[in-house]
């Protein structure tokens, strides 16, 4: 009877530490969530080729890729483009310009941003940091959701043509938990509706909502800022965002809020490798 | 004496028996009441499809397509057949209250869990979805 209790209890532990072993293994890596995002969504839409992605609907549906083709052949983003690079190029309020905030001159770093800063320990987006520039130079920041910020955006990304995303989450346990934030608001359920980011953007890619195509996460964030044909005008990220908040019944959170930070360096991470495609175009 | 009051009290008694037996169909009719009932589930039904419907109520639309509906989506089921489908009407009443009960990666939205319907409201889509 004894030794039978006893090897149950070895049994027991036995399992109990197989458990903790399990539990241990589920903490994946940036990394190894990307790779294994991607290929669920090759498996999801295997006629997609890995760069269309970035096109985000029109990659899946070719009625909507013949309007996109038509759109395209004047882009709607040209003015904010040309718009864009003339804030770019004028002094700050202190003489200083944009182009020394940033690596580079600002030209050709789209594909980095997000970027972790390990003085502040938060995630800082391209818009933040174009905001940060002003305020450092003394200038007020820029409205968040569209103009001219989304104008200076559009002109940096448009910079970038042909690079393809590269964002780090650094060895720093705070780059990690950022990344691992960002993560848990797409996939947290939200609103009255209750819905997460990835209820639609992973489980509904590609099936219609009425007459809506569900674009894929994969590939999303390398557009903005965009032309939305429902805005008829340039959006920033942060603005389809508080858009998709609204639209399952949840508070949008506050422009370039924390959460909002961290959910685009996940997104980001997740299409590193894709081209940048911004600015963009979405009938 | 005793026996003839017995006899007559069951007499009686037979009397009234016979009379209600003939009386309760004329009283309680079951075709009255059926006719009440189809009354109110025709109004339930056409209320129910006009939540069915509405993009800011049911908005059952945008997912599922439906005998009837334009610009449909494809995201859940067609909603057909759906008295082989659920016949128990609560065990319907239930999924659309609460999906997540019966499968907690569903996308479609606990209507009655998070008050975007009211159990009145969701009662008459039950009659409407039945009626498909």
């Amino acid at each position: 009877m004894k030794s039978m209790i006893a090897a149950g209890l070895a049994v027991l532990a036995a399992a109990t530490v197989s458990m903790t072993a399990a539990v241990a293994e589920t903490a994946t890596t940036p990394e190894q969530d990307r790779v294994a995002l991607q290929r669920l969504y090759a498996g999801m839409l295997p006629g997609v080729k890995p760069d269309d992605f970035v096109t985000g609907s029109v990659a899946l549906d070719p009625a909507l890729r013949t309007q996109w083709e038509d759109i395209m052949q004047f882009p709607p983003f040209t003015f904010a483009v040309d718009h864009g690079k003339d804030l770019f190029q004028q002094p700050l309020a202190d003489g200083k310009h944009y182009a020394d905030c940033f690596d580079n001159g600002g030209v050709g770093i789209r594909q980095t941003y997000p970027r972790f800063d390990e003085k502040t320990g938060q995630v800082v987006t391209l818009e933040s940091a174009i905001n940060a520039c002003r305020v450092e130079h003394g200038d007020k920041p820029l409205a968040p959701y569209r103009g001219d910020l989304a104008a200076i955006s559009a002109y940096m990304a448009s910079t970038s043509e042909g690079k393809r995303f590269d964002v780090k989450v650094p060895d720093d346990p705070r780059a990690l938990a950022a990344y691992e934030d960002g993560k848990r608001v797409f996939y947290a359920r939200r609103g009255q509706l209750n819905f997460s980011c990835a209820s639609c953007h992973v489980q509904l890619a590609g099936k219609h909502l009425r007459l809506q195509v569900v674009s894929p996460a994969l590939g999303m964030v390398s557009q903005f800022p965009i032309y939305r044909s429902t805005w008829g005008e340039m959006g920033t990220l942060d603005r389809r965002f508080s858009e998709c908040f609204e639209q399952v019944r949840a508070m949008p959170l506050p422009a370039q809020s924390e959460e909002y930070r961290n959910l685009e360096y996940f997104l980001t991470y997740m299409s590193n490798g894709l081209p940048v495609a911004g600015p963009g175009a979405q009938p | 004496m005793t026996i003839s009051l017995l006899h007559k009290v069951g007499g009686f008694a037979a009397a009234l028996a016979l009379a209600l037996a003939l009386a309760l169909p004329v009283l309680w009719s079951p075709h009255l009441a059926v006719a009440a009932e189809g009354a109110a589930n025709a109004a339930d039904v056409a209320a129910g499809k006009a939540l069915t419907f509405d993009r800011k109520k049911g908005n059952c639309l945008a997912c599922h397509a439906l005998s009837g509906g334009t610009q449909t989506g494809n995201a859940g089921p067609a909603l057909k057949d759906m008295k082989t489908r659920f016949p128990d009407s609560e065990f319907l009443y239930d999924r659309i209250y609460d999906e997540q009960k019966y499968n907690p990666m569903t996308v479609m939205p606990t209507y009655g869990k998070n008050h975007a319907l009211s159990e009145a409201e969701i009662r008459q889509i039950v009659a409407y979805l039945l009626s498909l």
